[in-house]
């Protein structure tokens, strides 16, 4: 493992201890030491950005005790959901504004 | 069962070679004495294309004996199904009548039933149209136009972002599915959707299997209000009386019955009690909350995922053949990395996509934890455009209002 891996890894652990003591204002029982090998392997496969925005998004979902196993196991569902999400959300914004502009015809009697 | 009118719907189909007649009659379950030579016809058409003589057929069939005069198919199938109906119907009371005799009231009711409704099934006709037939196109256009100048249209929501996305309202034989997450707010809007089908004159009716009928009294009663009672207030009797009255008098005297139908927790609710609770009370939109606590019409609750795609398919002929708009609630299921707060997906039907298929239109909402912004998409829309809006929902007041979506420049 290079150094620059270990790093990034650390930096993960913090970020995923902060929204666990957030949630449940506990912190977190990890060994970073241990659970450093864990997070390069999904720090190889994804950059540290799209790692953190998943990290927050599992923080929203109803998982008891939001293990960090869970999150290296599902970091590539997660990953994909969010992109998914992300490409329906901007669908949906274009639908909005037809819709409004529908609506608004629609109250002016002209739809 | 009526032999003699039996043969005379095969002699007539025979020699006047239009056996579509028969299919598009459904006549598999009215042939009892003669289903043998239904069966032989319709390998013989299969084999062939062709419609075997009546001749061929006495050769096979001993003891059909075809009749001299046959008129026009549809005549004799018409007869049959006179006959059919009669004997079927007697013997649908008759065994009604041995479960009353034996003080199996319960058993009775679903017997009758479940019979009615399979023989409404059984006697439908297959409707069809000709494309290319422009008159019948023409006549259709003229008859919408006209409904549409004459007010008679679907039933209108009063949010325009929606009613725009249906230009001719909800209308009869429509299913509608309100999709979301628990406690997105659901019953709500379904609730306030009812109250403005009322509010335009019509007769709502609610089949609720979540909460009592009080509790669903209270919500309407919010929300005729438009802000003037708390749910909250209602909810712990904290109203004064005199007022309420008085506000009652002005607001629900003389207006179209409402309907609220619940069950007692221990009864099972299907298709079949829908569809005798609209002939009782011939409402003109029906809403049911929700969708998964229902059970089908065969009582098949051994698999959920069977019984929802049963229940979608018996709601959608419901809908049909009663002529009748139905907006079911769905409780969607989130996938493992999916949160409880965003806008689901069609295929996020609780236990069977079937419904989201059978559907209309599917309208799916969202909201953010805390938040009282209703986020609304329609995934599905077989009428229409697939809009999206923003509501804000006051849930104690019973108040819905279209938002400006600050992401929105053109508004």
């Amino acid at each position: 493992m290079t150094a620059d891996k270990a790093k990034l890894a650390y930096i993960f652990l913090n970020n995923y201890a902060k929204l666990y003591e957030k949630k449940y204002n506990i912190k977190p029982n990890i060994n970073k030491y241990k659970e450093k090998w864990a997070a390069v392997s999904i720090i190889e496969d994804y950059q540290l950005d799209q790692i953190d925005k998943a990290l927050e998004y599992y923080f929203t979902l109803q998982k008891e005790g939001h293990p960090l196993a869970w999150f290296y196991n599902n970091v590539d569902t997660i990953i994909s959901t969010l992109k998914e999400k992300e490409r329906d959300e901007r669908l949906r914004l274009e639908r909005r504004k037809e819709t409004a502009k529908l609506r608004k015809e629609y109250l002016n009697g002209n739809a | 069962m009526g032999m003699r009118e039996e043969v005379d719907v095969i002699t007539a189909a025979c020699k006047n070679k239009d056996i579509h007649v028969l299919f598009e009659n459904n006549i598999d379950s009215m042939l009892k004495s003669t289903s043998d030579v239904w069966d032989f016809i319709k390998e013989y058409y299969n084999e062939t294309r062709q419609i075997p003589d009546k001749n061929l057929i006495a050769t096979r069939f001993r003891d059909f004996e075809p009749s001299n005069d046959s008129g026009p198919t549809i005549y004799h199938v018409n007869r049959l199904k006179e006959t059919f109906l009669d004997e079927s119907l007697r013997s649908t009371v008759k065994k009604a009548a041995q479960l009353l005799q034996d003080n199996e009231s319960n058993k009775a009711l679903s017997s009758l039933n479940s019979d009615i409704s399979s023989l409404s099934r059984i006697t439908a006709k297959v409707r069809d149209i000709d494309v290319t037939d422009v008159d019948d196109a023409i006549a259709y256009f003229d008859k919408q136009r006209e409904a549409a100048m004459n007010g008679d249209v679907g039933i209108r929501s009063n949010i325009a972002s929606f009613d725009v996305c249906l230009p001719m309202g909800i209308s009869k034989g429509q299913l509608g599915v309100l999709l979301a997450y628990p406690a997105i707010g659901k019953s709500w809007l379904a609730l306030y959707f009812a109250v403005q089908a009322w509010k335009n004159g019509r007769t709502p009716m609610i089949l609720s299997l979540e909460m009592t009928e009080q509790e669903v009294r209270n919500r309407i009663f919010a929300i005729i209000g438009d802000g003037k009672w708390s749910h909250r207030a209602l909810s712990s009797g904290r109203v004064n009386q005199d007022e309420f009255k008085a506000w009652a008098k002005e607001n629900l005297e003389g207006k179209p019955p409402f309907k609220i139908i619940s069950n007692d927790g221990g009864s099972e609710v299907n298709p079949n009690v829908v569809r005798a609770k609209i002939d009782q009370y011939k409402p003109d939109i029906v809403f049911i909350d929700y969708l998964q606590l229902m059970t089908d019409n065969s009582g098949s609750s051994q698999n959920e995922t069977v019984k929802i795609k049963n229940l979608s398919r018996e709601l959608k002929l419901l809908a049909i053949s009663e002529q009748i708009p139905v907006v079911a609630i769905a409780s969607a299921t989130p996938d493992d990395a999916s949160d409880l707060e965003s806008v689901p997906q069609l295929g996020q039907v609780a236990w069977s996509r079937q419904i989201a298929y059978d559907a209309d239109w599917v309208l799916a909402m969202g909201r953010k934890a805390n938040s009282d912004a209703l986020e609304v998409a329609f995934r599905k829309n077989r009428h229409g455009f697939l809009g999206d809006f923003v509501m804000v929902a006051d849930f104690d007041k019973g108040k819905f209002s279209e938002v400006y979506d600050p992401s929105d420049d053109s508004t």
